[in-house]
């Protein structure tokens, strides 16, 4: 914040002599100098004002929730910088239609985009390395401010292309009446999370006392279960799909079972939060925005996914926002974005419940934990950024054309939806996920060196030197 | 005489020149009107067919340059390198054939309901018409729940008869038949007004002919009715065959393609390589195929119906 102050005097005197020397040249109106400082400062201001476009798709409370935190960055730090967001509202809610932006170099100055997405943007050199700028003494972020995660779940090869302001953490909502009725008490932390066995056998109890779904998931639940169970998804050289061990089918075949033989989950066709909101189901696996979307008729709590051997538990949706190549004034950009990473956009992004803040003092302040929000158990949302002993919570999948690959493979309909409605078993899911997995290897004909390689190669890598996780 | 022969000259000059005058206003009025269809049909439908061919011999992620790849991706998927590609295909055939003459033959039957003069008529017509109006997003939500085995109005209904019904959406055929009914469901209301239209244009002399002839109901149906729609019915077979090889909204919201890969058509395909996976070299390779596939049956029907479409 000290550091931004600084600039801003220094570019406002700046710019003060620039505007009045540029006026002057060019034979401003003699009405403009007569009529005062007023008539001045107007004219400075309106030639000054470095403008940045943001952009975002989001729902009609999303679109109103970043046009407040706009406004509050502006207040906190953006108009002492001479620096104007200006919102510009997405073509439509697909980020398809972002990328067709990108595309055509007409994304925003800052866009949000998909996390998933930061790879292919950045190895092909459409969005700006940001380490020089966030490592800047000047302009620079100061990473003890922020979760480590802002940093290294993003990371590209090592560098930085995305901020995080916020990330989505996955929990389970679930149905405090059926709960009371089967006679459980949900876990109110990751540390006491339900072991896998009492977790499938309290889904069971939960089914057959509401004649409801115990359980209703969405197909990415299976990172989660695949990685808490077995480890890592790829080889470390990236040369070979990993993930086909029989601690891994063991632990898929236990939620098959569930679904297919004893219907006390959902199918693939069956949309959990549907399910969940109708009273259908007594939990859910949920990204942290389903909570504005649940019916006001469902007396809901959070708690844990349950806990795998190696204690990764669920898959965090981090809010990526970026700086494409074709901004008009990057620095700006930058500064802006940095601004919607501080306290007060922050805090309204905590209390939308879009995402918990990667600003430590945010996510620990009142805004996050006000009592008086639903749910109770907030911390169960928080706890998704910190670890269990060495284990991070969060899965850390990876990242690129090949991790890519290997979550499509995964979740893709055809193959999980074979699985889930019994047509293929747990080990043929994963002997042809697998193939595919490795088909796509050889076909990039990739290893893990050759995501820096794609970096380089495209000019993405402005300064290989600077790394913020040096 | 030669005053005479001079003056027709002139006369028969004049009278050429103001015909050719009314055809260029009537080909100049006739190209306004058709102007602006044309244009959008050239700019967004012929146009990009050039970038989506010149696309499918590449490979293109969407965002950097496509590089020549040659036939490959059309050897991809012929030579079975795409797991899903010939599945898909046998479904959006599949589909077809359960979809458009079940879609046709309800339209034609709630059509001949409607041109009964029957108190209340234009209300159900109205009503019939409703699925064509109402969201496919919501349709597809709808009947979703509708066909859901355990919580269902469907299997509830089928519970109560005594019946125990299916796993619809759970299980592979099943599901097949519950997308083509909904699919018939949403479209039976265009068709029925389409045909309604057709029925309206029988001229009733040759019907009245017919009875004094000695026609019976399903003999006037079969040789005066059925001739008079038949180029109705062609032409509602064209739209139902093309839009049928496109259908993906309704089975995205219902089945996700699945269970496994039961309802997994092409355009489905065609969305996640293009789309999902960001194969745009692959997904246009796709829509080519796709393109002579549609160009070649609907030729086909053309071809066909030389021998049951009866013009006046």
């Amino acid at each position: 914040m000290i550091a931004a102050h600084k600039v801003s005097r220094r570019r406002l005197l700046r710019n003060i002599s620039l505007t009045v020397g540029s006026t002057a040249v060019a034979g401003a109106p003699s009405q403009a100098w007569a009529s005062g400082g007023k008539a001045q400062f107007a004219l400075r201001t309106a030639q000054d004002v470095r403008a940045v476009s943001f952009m975002s798709i989001g729902s009609l409370q999303e679109q109103e929730m970043y046009q407040q935190a706009i406004e509050a960055a502006q207040q906190e730090t953006l108009n002492d910088l001479n620096i104007q967001i200006n919102w510009q509202a997405a073509p439509s809610n697909e980020w398809e239609r972002i990328m067709t932006l990108f595309a055509a170099d007409q994304a925003s100055d800052i866009q949000r985009i998909d996390d998933d997405r930061v790879y292919l943007l950045a190895s092909e050199n459409k969005i700006h390395q940001l380490d020089p700028w966030i490592l800047d003494p000047e302009i620079g972020m100061d990473p003890t401010l922020y979760y480590p995660r802002t940093f290294t779940s993003l990371a590209i090869e090592g560098y930085q292309f995305g901020v995080i302001p916020a990330s989505s953490a996955n929990v389970v909502y679930y149905n405090r009446d059926h709960f009371d009725e089967a006679g459980l008490t949900a876990p109110t932390s990751w540390n006491d999370a339900w072991d896998l066995d009492v977790f499938i056998e309290n889904v069971r109890t939960l089914a057959e006392v509401s004649g409801a779904y115990g359980v209703a998931f969405p197909s990415n639940v299976i990172t989660p279960i695949m990685y808490g169970a077995g480890g890592s998804a790829l080889t470390e050289d990236q040369t070979a799909c990993a993930f086909d061990g029989t601690e891994v089918e063991q632990a898929l075949d236990q939620f098959v079972r569930l679904v297919v033989d004893e219907e006390f989950a959902n199918r693939p066709e069956e949309v959990p939060l549907e399910m969940f909101n109708s009273g259908l189901a007594s939990m859910m696996w949920s990204a942290m925005n389903a909570g504005s979307e649940i019916s006001q008729d469902i007396n809901w709590g959070i708690m844990p996914w349950c806990k795998t051997p190696l204690h990764a538990m669920t898959e965090n949706y981090d809010r990526a926002f970026v700086i494409p190549k074709s901004a008009q004034d990057p620095e700006a950009a930058f500064i802006a974005l940095k601004a919607l990473t501080g306290k007060a956009p922050s805090d309204i992004f905590a209390q939308s419940r879009w995402g918990v803040p990667n600003l430590i003092e945010s996510a620990e302040g009142e805004a996050f934990n006000d009592p008086s929000l639903p749910p109770e158990n907030k911390n169960v949302w928080a706890e998704t950024f910190g670890a269990i002993g060495d284990q991070p919570v969060d899965v850390n999948v990876p990242r690129g054309p090949i991790g890519e690959a290997w979550k499509s493979a995964i979740t893709e309909a055809d193959l999980y939806g074979a699985l889930f409605s019994g047509q293929i078993t747990t080990r043929e899911f994963l002997d042809t996920a697998c193939d595919r997995v490795d088909e796509q290897i050889q076909n990039l004909n990739w290893s893990s060196t050759e995501g820096l390689n794609l970096l380089m190669e495209s000019g993405a890598l402005t300064d290989p030197d600077a790394k913020v996780l040096a | 005489m030669a005053l005479t022969q001079s003056t027709g000259g002139h006369t028969q000059r004049t009278a050429t020149s103001a015909r050719r005058n009314r055809k260029m206003r009537a080909a100049v009025r006739g190209w306004l009107f058709v102007g602006p269809v044309v244009l959008g049909t050239f700019l967004f439908n012929v146009l990009p067919l050039i970038p989506t061919f010149y696309f499918s011999f590449t490979r293109w992620n969407g965002l950097g340059d496509p590089s020549w790849t040659g036939l490959d991706n059309y050897t991809r998927a012929l030579s079975g390198g795409d797991d899903v590609f010939y599945t898909s295909l046998k479904n959006t055939f599949v589909y077809t054939i359960g979809y458009v003459p079940l879609g046709i033959a309800i339209g034609l039957v709630l059509a001949l309901l409607a041109n009964r003069p029957l108190p209340g008529m234009p209300f159900f017509r109205a009503l019939f018409f409703l699925p064509m109006v109402t969201s496919l997003v919501a349709v597809g939500i709808v009947w979703r729940w509708i066909y859901n085995d355990r919580f269902g109005a469907l299997n509830w209904g089928l519970g109560e008869l005594g019946i125990d019904g299916p796993r619809w959406l759970g299980e592979p055929n099943p599901a097949m038949f519950a997308v083509i009914m909904t699919g018939v469901w949403t479209s039976m209301g265009y068709n029925m007004i389409i045909l309604h239209a057709g029925l309206q244009s029988i001229p009733q002399d040759l019907l009245d002919a017919a009875s004094v002839d000695g026609a019976g109901a399903w003999s006037r149906f079969r040789n005066v009715t059925l001739p008079f729609l038949s180029p109705t019915i062609f032409f509602l077979s064209i739209l139902a065959v093309i839009g049928s090889f496109q259908v993906f909204a309704l089975i995205l919201i219902m089945t996700g393609g699945g269970p496994g890969s039961a309802t997994y058509v092409y355009i489905f395909n065609l969305w996640e390589q293009a789309f999902q996976l960001r194969n745009m070299g692959y997904g246009s390779a796709l829509a080519v195929m796709l393109f002579f596939v549609i160009a070649a049956i609907t030729a086909f029907q053309w071809r066909m119906s030389k021998h049951w479409v009866f013009y006046q």
